[in-house]
């Protein structure tokens, strides 16, 4: 039996030069695009040998027939609202909080925090701005992305999901440094260089108070933007 | 072989030949190059959002690479696909909201009438093909009410052109790109929860007056070591009165001086000590700062003065703000610096005899831990009565928070 494909002519590219343009070519054993039942679909592919992200210096491919078209960006900070209670000038308050970003076909992401550091009113918490290890009884805010042991054990380091071949999620230089903490709103704090899987990020932020910091309830409202470039 | 044969095997061949012929037709064209008018891929490409809120009103920058110069832009937004070609879908909960624009190059506007308007034009532009293209569109654009994954789809056109882009007005119609379009690309963004962590600061407020340690009151005796006794031929000092004060109200601190010079009274009764000179009291040296030295020596005077130990955060108020001040609980005797010294016991505002007293030590913002002296001073004159003086002055330190 002859089976015949016929090639469409889309015309909006995936990949194209000046002159010349292919759409979603598939050299294989077998496979279907759209196999459904009435609930469930399914994209099937037969005879692969190799499948994944593969890069260099300038370039990165997916590889694989069931490759997606379509660039991706999922990006979810698992908003909640947490109180810290009253802070205090003889010990160091921490708390954490988590976010996680995939993105496809892309040339890399990277995640903004811009949010000013917490204030009271008019009043602002200083803010570290260089890595800078706690130290209570000193004003200071920062976070950083990284498992800590000072001044207490807690955060936790980028989780690749499924893993490290597939995900590739960092903290951002100035954030990846257990137990120092730096806050510079407009800072990127995490990123990734290429297309990746998951990547699940702790935030830990550490606040500390002086004899003089104003008293009052401190408001944080931290907003991260993920930016993908495509 | 039979005719029939013969004829089979033909027809066999002829059906493999057409086959192969359509094939190759059909892989030859896979393989064509680009029509003319095929749209080129836009290259780094993003969107930088300053805020990934929900339902805020955010900047959107744009950046992109075109491959061909060109004057016009459609940016649309879709919950969909990101690509040009494919239906779009879109509601408020998963598209931003497209209003009055703003932006740095060109004139935006808004286009279609879907609900919400998705859909951004930009005229007057110029996109270099191969230079890398920036438009930050300040105003106009509200984020999905939803935390969302969605995608904008980029399209270039020449001048006069972008207007022949259709969007979908209905969700899940197919935008009509129209002609004149030059290039387009695709982006994926997403808006976002927000991580709201609240803390408490409480108010902090320490003052003390003491003697040796804060809980010890002072008890002050002004006159020689050994007879206790004033002189009109000195004067005398005592700087063993001590306080701390530390605040971290943010607005300020004052410390306010309440009570009467000193008087005459056996038993004391303040109320027969009126303001100003009488037979009862020892003259105080009132709200300007003056010595008490030298040719003051047999005049009768009572005041005193603050130190404040070197804080840049704490000041002493005039009268009592004598640099020089002493600032450690140590002399206790006569006394013939040139210190000056005050003592405003007005019942008007700013007196002693006024229930909100006189001030003696302020700050514009919270105050460091400062522990420093008061010092108080008294000269008499050659007719002041003979008596037990006394003084009782109560310190009240009012934060503002």
């Amino acid at each position: 039996m002859t089976l015949l494909v016929l090639p469409t002519a889309a015309w909006a590219a995936q990949s194209s030069s000046a002159n010349y343009q292919v759409n979603e070519v598939f050299f294989g054993a077998g496979g279907a695009l759209n196999d459904c039942s009435a609930n469930y679909c399914a994209k099937e592919s037969v005879g692969e040998t190799a499948v994944g992200s593969t890069s260099s210096a300038n370039y990165e491919a997916q590889a694989g027939f069931n490759t997606n078209r379509t660039p991706y960006l999922q990006f979810i900070v698992n908003g909640t609202t947490t109180d810290v209670g009253v802070l205090s000038t003889g010990s160091t308050t921490t708390t954490t909080s988590t976010f996680s970003v995939k993105n496809y076909l892309s040339s890399g992401y990277s995640v903004v925090t811009v949010s000013n550091p917490p204030a009271n009113n008019a009043y602002t918490l200083h803010n570290l701005t260089s890595p800078t290890a706690a130290s209570a009884g000193t004003e200071q805010f920062g976070i950083n992305l990284r498992a800590n042991s000072s001044p207490t054990s807690f955060g936790a380091d980028p989780a690749q999901i499924p893993s490290s071949s597939f995900s590739f999620g960092a903290a951002a230089t100035g954030y990846n440094t257990p137990n120092l903490y730096k806050y510079v709103p407009g800072d990127t704090i995490a990123s990734s260089t290429k297309s990746s899987g998951e990547t699940d990020f702790t935030i830990s932020y550490i606040y500390d108070i002086s004899n003089l910091t104003a008293g009052g309830y401190y408001s944080f409202n931290d907003v991260l933007v993920a930016t993908a470039t495509f | 072989m039979s005719r029939l044969e013969t004829l089979r095997l033909s027809i066999g061949r002829v059906g493999a030949i057409l086959l192969t012929i359509v094939f190759g037709l059909a892989a030859q064209a896979q393989f064509l190059p680009a029509t003319v008018g095929a749209a080129g891929q836009i290259s780094s490409r993003s969107i930088t959002l300053s805020s990934s809120a929900i339902s805020t009103a955010t900047n959107y920058k744009i950046k992109f690479t075109p491959v061909t110069t060109a004057q016009e832009l459609i940016i649309d937004f879709c919950s969909n696909s990101p690509l040009v070609g494919d239906s779009c879908s879109f509601s408020s909960s998963t598209v931003p909201t497209v209003g009055s624009l703003t932006s740095d190059v060109g004139t935006p506007s808004s286009v279609g009438s879907g609900s919400p308007v998705h859909t951004i034009k930009v005229t007057g532009l110029t996109m270099t093909g191969g230079s890398p293209f920036t438009i930050n569109i300040s105003a106009g654009i509200t984020n999905p009410s939803t935390p969302v994954t969605f995608y904008a789809r980029i399209l270039t056109y020449t001048t006069g052109n972008a207007a022949n882009y259709a969007p979908a007005n209905t969700t899940g119609n197919t935008p009509t790109t129209g002609s004149g379009n030059v290039d387009t690309g695709g982006i994926a963004l997403s808006t976002a929860s927000n991580i709201q962590i609240n803390a408490k600061v409480f108010e902090t407020m320490v003052f003390c007056v003491f003697d040796t340690t804060c809980g010890t009151a002072p008890v002050l005796t002004l006159g020689d070591p050994t007879t206790g006794a004033l002189s009109s031929s000195s004067a005398y000092i005592n700087t063993t009165a001590q306080y701390t004060l530390a605040t971290n109200a943010g607005s300020g601190v004052a410390v306010t001086m309440t009570g009467q010079t000193l008087c005459r009274v056996t038993p004391l009764n303040f109320s027969n000590c009126p303001t100003g000179a009488s037979a009862s009291t020892i003259t105080a040296i009132g709200n300007t700062a003056t010595a008490v030295n030298g040719g003051h020596f047999g005049t009768e005077q009572f005041g005193t003065c603050a130190g404040i130990n070197g804080s840049s955060a704490l000041t002493a108020v005039s009268p009592y703000n004598d640099s020089g001040c002493p600032t450690t609980a140590t002399t206790n005797g006569a006394y013939s610096g040139a210190v000056t010294f005050g003592f405003n016991d007005s019942s008007s505002a700013g007196g002693t005899n006024n229930a909100a007293g006189s001030t003696i030590l302020s700050s514009t913002g919270a105050v460091p831990s400062v522990t420093s002296n008061f010092a108080f001073v008294a000269n008499i004159s050659a007719t002041t009565e003979a008596g037990l003086y006394q003084s009782n002055l109560n310190l009240v330190a009012t934060g503002t928070f």
